[in-house]
């Protein structure tokens, strides 16, 4: 016992290394498995719609807000909707307030950035699933074409980064939609006003799909895992995040740097990313709203 | 298939100050990209055992907004992988792309000018790469190479890859729209044809010209 104990301090990567070599992992999961995934909605009272998702110990909230404006020159009929995602000080020992020092503690050349890169980088990653996927119809948005028209903000602040913050937001992102409550508003012409109806009549957006993003990511050459937790996140050589929105549809496929992935591992990756879809949908995204 | 209409162009070492410097445009889209190093790093970012790859990507006009900072982060990524950082260790390599015009392929057109750029200043890599960027386009299925934005407009899904010279696998990939995994296979299939036919072949026409 107390070899194991010293190696896990003194080699963390060769004692993670013998968990992979007999297929499971020192969390007690195999190599395909998420780690418990929870979701509680409507928790934060002062905003239209929103969640809070544990998966494991990596804590997301997700709020949206929803504000009256003018839409868009371009797109006189149709809402438009801001995702941000915001990774503070406060989740992890690694996160430092300073945008200019960069995680250079971590070992891993692919997971390692600053602040600002990592926020710009999830957040893009969140609006893109949101645009890709179609999930929401940005027409039904829109009150009055040309005048009026919802805009919804969508924060997203990590809590505690146990690793796989994306997973967990995308999960965030789309159980608050689906709590998202708009009152009827309706646009008056003749003194260019707007009338909130009372009582309060309240609407939901109709999703037409849920998307699930899964993280994969290798270690040594033919080994591919899901789910990185942070002490994984610091050993991965390469990853890929793929959002499946049903069993055979896939909307949004990156995978950034480190080393090659061959045709064979992407086709397995797509595989365990539709599985693992079919798995959040079926337990997470079927509670009551 | 629209090989005939797609213009690629590259030069090196148009810039005199940088270690290593290139051109590169793709019809419309043309960026310049300037390598330094491995040079001198602050003690902040110095990393002991191998180099600090740094990537700043200017716009055309404007600040930087989170445009800037996904195509820095994905870049830095990926050539963390491809640079033999071990080899220069407690220095910087910074990489600057400036972006010169934009139709709508700035990602591939950067990659493969920082790839010239790198091979420009004999910075050690383990191979080179390819980025190629295609689309499938709504109304009759085709595929379209390089879409400028215009064609954007009526495509359904769109995907850059980016290749490795040795045993062409995927380094990196970005698709976007609503698909499966036949056209996946079908779209990484076709454009690994063309980064084999057309621009590997220019790298080293280029490379071969210089020295």
């Amino acid at each position: 016992m107390q070899d194991i104990d010293i190696n896990k301090a003194t080699e963390p990567y060769e004692y993670y290394l013998k968990f992979i070599k007999e297929n499971c992992r020192p969390d007690n999961r195999r190599l395909s498995d998420i780690r418990p995934c929870n979701v509680t909605t409507n928790c934060i009272n002062t905003v239209n719609g929103s969640s809070l998702v544990k998966l494991g110990s990596t804590n997301v909230i997700c709020g949206i807000n929803a504000r009256l404006c003018r839409p868009k020159e371009d797109r006189p009929n149709k809402g438009y909707i801001v995702c941000n995602v915001e990774v503070p000080a406060l989740c992890s020992s690694k996160n430092f307030k300073s945008s200019t020092q960069s995680s250079s503690f971590s070992q891993s050349s692919v997971s390692s950035s600053t602040i600002e890169q990592t926020q710009a980088m999830l957040s893009q990653l969140m609006q893109d699933i949101l645009t890709e996927s179609k999930c929401i119809n940005e027409e039904e948005l829109c009150i009055k074409v040309g005048k009026l028209s919802w805009v919804l903000f969508i924060d997203l602040i990590c809590l505690n980064n146990d690793g796989n913050v994306q997973d967990a937001c995308c999960v965030a992102m789309v159980s608050a939609l689906k709590n998202l409550r708009l009152y009827q508003i309706e646009y008056n012409e003749e003194e260019d006003k707007t009338v909130v109806k009372y009582p309060l009549e309240y609407r939901s957006l109709i999703l037409y799909n849920e998307p699930v993003l899964t993280t994969l990511f290798a270690i040594e050459e033919n080994i591919l895992l899901t789910d990185p937790n942070k002490q994984e996140e610091d050993f991965m050589k390469t990853f890929v995040h793929i959002c499946t929105l049903d069993s055979q549809k896939i909307c949004l496929i990156r995978k950034l740097g480190g080393f090659c992935l061959k045709i064979e591992q992407l086709n397995m990756c797509i595989t365990r990313a539709l599985d693992n879809g079919k798995y959040i949908r079926e337990n997470v995204y079927k509670n009551k709203y | 298939m629209q090989f005939l209409e797609t213009k690629l162009e590259a030069q090196l070492g148009c810039l005199t100050k940088p270690d290593g410097s290139a051109k590169f445009s793709i019809n419309d889209t043309v960026q310049i990209c300037g390598v330094y190093g491995p040079g001198e790093v602050k003690l902040m970012k110095e990393i002991a055992e191998r180099a600090y790859v740094n990537v700043i990507y200017k716009p055309r006009v404007g600040a930087n907004t989170n445009r800037e900072k996904v195509m820095e982060y994905t870049l830095r990524s990926i050539l963390d992988g491809i640079i033999l950082t071990s080899l220069h260790p407690r220095t910087a390599i910074n990489i600057i792309i400036q972006e010169i015009q934009n139709d709508s392929n700035f990602i591939s057109c950067g990659i493969n000018c920082t790839c010239l750029a790198l091979l420009d200043a004999g910075i050690p890599l383990k191979f080179t790469f390819a980025s190629v960027r295609l689309a499938l386009t709504e109304d009759d299925n085709s595929i379209v190479y390089f879409p400028d934005s215009k064609q954007d407009k009526k495509i359904k899904i769109s995907a850059t890859f980016i290749f490795d010279s040795i045993d062409k696998d995927v380094i990196s990939s970005n698709i976007d729209g609503i698909f499966d995994t036949k056209d996946f296979e079908y779209l990484m299939n076709n454009a690994k044809q063309y980064a084999i036919t057309n621009i590997f072949p220019l790298y080293s026409k280029l490379i071969n010209e210089k020295y």
